[in-house]
């Protein structure tokens, strides 16, 4: 499905200039966006933080505030009609009616202090005309469509009381509530966990074909735009850099910046080394630089660059990029394109060297439970059982992966073993001392071992501390260092994690997301522990800076020796980074093993599951709404049976009974009874590999 | 803690920008600067001694000589009022001087402390809540006998647990951040988490309530003053004066009028500065 550039088209952009006033000047966060979508079409909308998708998809709509923002240039035509000639009432009646939008944050969008159903009447009284009673019979019917359980329980619920992926499929519900033409959906999945990110997908893609809606699709994920979309449309700063069909975007790109950002995705690059990135930062918006936005950042760039190109259309085909390397009277495209052949590929790290073996970390039974609530003797009322019976060894020099989905108990893992939550029961002993019995004094001694990186850099950082202080402050804290010799251990530090010394002055807000990181992980080294415990350090990051930091703590690993625990929801950062896995699930570890092993064939249902739902840009098939098999268990009350049970197609008799962890192939541990009989894997649901993704190195573009 | 930079808060233009988006803080600190510079230099300002006793002249109205008239002994009220902002400013930033320090440091250590701790220091607070601040204040300011420096403890120990609980309820969301943990995985102290990452963090609010409640200070250090418990004569006192100035209201109303105009701009430009300060500390709307 091509583009069609026809005035029928359901969503119709041309040409879109919209500014934020501010203190420092407009920003123009959008600058001359095209964007078609037809009837029908499932479209994309890609890019990285801040480049724009979120403003365009809201402005279709105009969701912005109107103080806020202006639109400087362009039209806005949707189903066609002038979005921009539209009074507030008829915009209205648009929204809802016409279009409708998901959005990413599924708890913000519910009202918390209403009932689900009343929610869901009243979005349809508004629309349509319908009694009460009709509209019940709808809102049940909608509910039923969206394949939730108990849909007369659900209407009676409030949010609260209902899962992230439950509240997502009752926004899809209310949606398609007014069968509307047009969907624009915002990073939907985000917020949610692969399995169920993979059920909310299948379901949309399947109602969006029942009822022909065009459907607009924002996300910074690749791989589910692989998995989901016709055509696509890459952003950079405010532009679409390139735009065509998903096969041909993803691919075979056209444009330095789809290339480069889909070659510093970990998912195609050789486990443990370096991933491509791309230099620089993305220009300011106040006031870019003239040219080409990707102009300082691009292998390619040459003298041509410093014009704006337009959206060059690629020989033969629908898809334009807006690059000069498309221009084939280029006279300078030879020459750019032998220098970007030229641009150095990351050297290949040295092969790691051997794990020693010894057991730095053991975790021995651990269980942690909290209580929820109190009754009238101050007792608790029940409790959220987070972790229930974890054994794990942490080698010396070895990375371990921990995955799993929220709530399976990984980052209080994560906490028991830094020293911060006191366990339930077990022990965690680190270098032959128990952790969790040692007087304080001596703990304070052995923290300096052990150190941790958290997810959010934002956060992870005192705003009103001074970087150079952050990074020092275990050395004050530990050793009591004076300021001056702080200082020069601060620049030392530094320049281990990349950062320019000479900024060490400056406060965190006035760093990117990625030099925070950096920052923590040098806080961390401070010390020079043997273990990190890195709690999903690049899941708030965009891919093309999590190459950034991988490639950091990979380099550091080997050159100061470290341990990593490494807790990911990301299993194909795990298959990059790690040496060993532990899958967890529900607060047990039900997989153990070599990461590659454990990747490659799984051998527990659950982590089956897991790998069946992650999107993959290799693997353009069918979403399959059988896949469907409901949600983690509430851990507040344990199933006496193998944990997975319900949710386990491979379950059989035998599996009411808990299961252990046994030695398996490989050097394997499996919580399963059966996994020696289960059937081989890829299962059948993975046999029509789809198209494989040659991302070109930079040569391969001389052939477009 | 406070930077320079483009975009900081002493960046001249970021002020002026400021000044624009909300001309009520300008007008609140210009008030304040003009009750501080009386203050200050009340000496060279005020025209007359504030205590020099005319019996020839008194309850004159306002004249050229004496822009606010005279009281009934014949002392000039100009300058009262301009001497009398040293007693009112002076106990209002004293009383929350203190209030703010101890209650701050209070209810820091009991938001990180949690626990059984917490409880004991909060229940305690909730006591002293559950009285009315005016009653409790004129309570303990009688107990201490009248003067107006037991008046300023009085109402410094009465204003302490709402410093107590703002700056609990920050400490409560900020132990929770990751750089706080942080600072528990390589070792530190409770004290020095307080010291170099929960105080510096909970001020802003806290500047903020404090700017609101010297306005407050003031007004109850005036009705403890009118009521005879805190400035005695001849200290020249806004709250006394309106005190004294009231049964002279109906014949001679600019006795009581002026003081009580300056306790109204003194009060009511605190307030506005308290108010554009809150939006200008709130990261969120600096950012635009």
């Amino acid at each position: 499905m091509t583009s069609t550039h026809t005035a029928d088209a359901p969503i119709d952009l041309r040409d879109l200039k919209l500014e934020f006033p501010t203190y420092g000047g407009a920003v123009r966060a959008i600058d001359g966006v095209s964007i078609t979508v037809g009837k029908g079409e499932v479209v994309g909308l890609v890019g990285e933080s801040g480049s724009g998708k979120s403003v365009t998809a809201m402005s279709i709509i105009r969701l912005l505030p109107p103080d806020s923002q202006r639109v400087v240039g362009g039209r806005i035509s949707v189903l066609g009609r002038d979005m921009l000639k539209l009074s507030e009432g008829e915009l209205q009646s648009v929204r809802g009616d016409d279009v409708a939008m998901v959005f990413q944050e599924p708890m913000n969008a519910l009202n918390p202090t209403m009932r689900i159903g009343d929610q869901l009447r009243q979005v349809i009284r508004r629309h349509q005309k319908a009694t009460e009673a009709e509209a019940t019979a709808r809102a049940l019917e909608l509910l039923r469509d969206m394949r939730i359980g108990d849909p007369n329980r659900v209407l009676r619920n409030y949010p609260f009381e209902l899962s992230g992926g439950m509240r997502q499929r009752i926004l899809l519900a209310m949606a398609f509530s007014c069968r509307p033409d047009v969907l624009i959906a915002d990073e939907p999945t985000t917020a949610l966990d692969v399995t169920i990110q993979a059920q909310v997908l299948a379901l949309m893609q399947q109602k969006a074909r029942e009822t022909g809606s065009s459907v607009l699709f924002i996300t910074h994920d690749m791989a589910v735009v692989a998995q989901l979309c016709d055509r696509v449309h890459v952003m950079y700063a405010g532009q679409v850099v390139e735009q065509g069909t998903t096969e041909e975007v993803l691919y075979t790109p056209q444009h330095p910046y789809t290339q480069a950002l889909l070659r510093s995705l970990p998912e195609l690059a050789e486990p443990q080394q370096p991933l491509p990135t791309i230099q620089g930062m993305v220009p300011n918006l106040i006031d870019p630089p003239a040219g080409c936005r990707f102009r300082e950042r691009c292998h390619f760039s040459h003298q041509r660059c410093h014009e704006m190109p337009d959206m060059l259309q690629a020989s033969g085909t629908g898809r334009s990029a807006r690059c000069w390397l498309l221009d084939p009277d280029n006279p300078e495209r030879e020459d750019a394109l032998e220098k970007g052949r030229q641009a150095q590929v990351p050297a290949p790290l040295p092969p790691a060297a051997a794990q020693d073996g010894d057991s730095l970390l053991e975790v021995q039974d651990l269980k942690v439970r909290f209580p929820v609530g109190a009754d009238w003797r101050g007792r608790p009322r029940a409790f959220v059982h987070a972790l229930n019976g974890v054994d794990l060894v942490l080698r010396r020099g070895e990375t371990l992966a921990v995955v799993g989905e929220s709530g399976c108990g990984k980052s209080t893992l994560g906490q028991s073993i830094m020293g911060l939550l006191a366990p339930t029961a077990g022990r965690v002993v680190f270098a032959g001392k128990d952790l969790h019995n040692l007087p304080p004094q001596q703990m304070r001694e052995l923290r300096r071992r052990f150190q941790v990186v958290f997810q959010d850099p934002q956060s992870s950082l005192n705003p009103r501390m001074p970087v150079w202080k952050a990074i020092t402050e275990p050395l004050l804290v530990a050793e009591g260092l004076s300021a001056r010799a702080r200082r020069d251990r601060a620049a030392e530090l530094a320049r281990q994690v990349g950062l320019n010394p000479d900024h060490l002055e400056r406060y965190p807000h006035e760093f990117s997301g990625g030099q925070r990181q950096r920052i923590a992980i040098a806080r961390a080294l401070a010390l020079q522990p043997d273990l990190l415990v890195l709690d999903e350090p690049t899941s708030a990051l965009d891919v093309s800076v999590q190459a950034q930091i991988l490639n950091l703590l990979l380099r550091l690993k080997q050159e100061f020796g470290l341990t990593y625990l490494f807790i990911t929801h990301d299993v194909s950062v795990v298959r990059h980074v790690a040496d060993r896995v532990a899958v967890m699930y529900l607060g047990q570890v039900v997989e153990l093993g070599p990461a590659q092993k454990v990747i490659e064939a799984p051998q527990h249902p659950y982590t089956r599951t897991l790998l069946r739902s992650v999107p993959e840009l290799s693997r353009r098939r069918e979403l399959a709404p059988a896949d469907l098999h409901g949600e983690l268990p509430n851990n507040t009350r344990l199933p006496s049976s193998c944990f997975f049970r319900e949710r386990c197609r491979y379950a059989a008799a035998g599996c009411g009974e808990p299961q252990s962890l046994t030695a398996a192939p490989d050097q394997r541990l499996v919580r399963c009874h059966r996994s020696a009989e289960l059937p081989p894997w890829p299962d059948e649901q993975l046999g029509d590999a789809g198209q494989t993704p040659e991302i070109p190195a930079p040569e391969s573009t001389a052939s477009a | 803690m406070i930077s320079v930079r483009k975009g900081g808060l002493l960046d001249g233009g970021y002020l002026w920008y400021q000044v624009r988006r909300s001309p009520l803080m300008a007008v609140g600190t210009l008030l304040i600067l003009t009750v501080l510079i009386c203050t200050a230099f009340a000496p060279w300002i005020a025209p007359h001694d504030p205590n020099a006793i005319n019996l020839v002249n008194r309850l004159a109205p306002p004249s050229f000589e004496h822009p606010f008239g005279t009281d009934e002994v014949g002392r000039d009220l100009f300058s009262r009022v301009i001497y009398g902002s040293r007693a009112s400013v002076g106990i209002g930033l004293a009383i929350v001087a203190i209030s703010m320090t101890i209650g701050s440091a209070i209810g820091a250590f009991s938001g990180l402390a949690g626990g059984r701790t917490d409880t004991v220091i909060m229940r305690v607070m909730d006591v002293l809540l559950s009285f009315p601040p005016l009653v409790m204040a004129m309570a303990l300011a009688a107990a201490l006998g009248p003067s107006l420096f037991n008046a300023m403890l009085a109402i410094a120990v009465v204003r302490i647990p709402f410093y107590v609980r703002l700056a609990r309820g920050q400490a409560l969301g900020l132990r929770e951040r990751p750089y706080v943990r942080a600072a528990v995985t390589f070792g530190a102290r409770p004290l020095g988490i307080v010291q170099r990452h929960i105080l510096p963090n909970a001020l802003a609010p806290i500047i903020v309530q404090s700017t609101l409640d010297i306005g407050l200070a003031i007004l109850t250090a005036s009705a403890l003053s009118f009521i005879g418990l805190g400035a005695q004569q001849p200290t020249a006192e806004w709250g006394a004066m309106v005190s004294t100035g009231r049964q002279f209201l109906l014949d001679q109303w600019w006795y009581p009028t002026f003081p009580g105009l300056a306790i109204l701009l003194t009060a009511g430009g605190f307030n506005l500065l308290g108010d554009g300060l809150r939006d200008l500390l709130d990261p969120k709307t600096r950012a635009r």
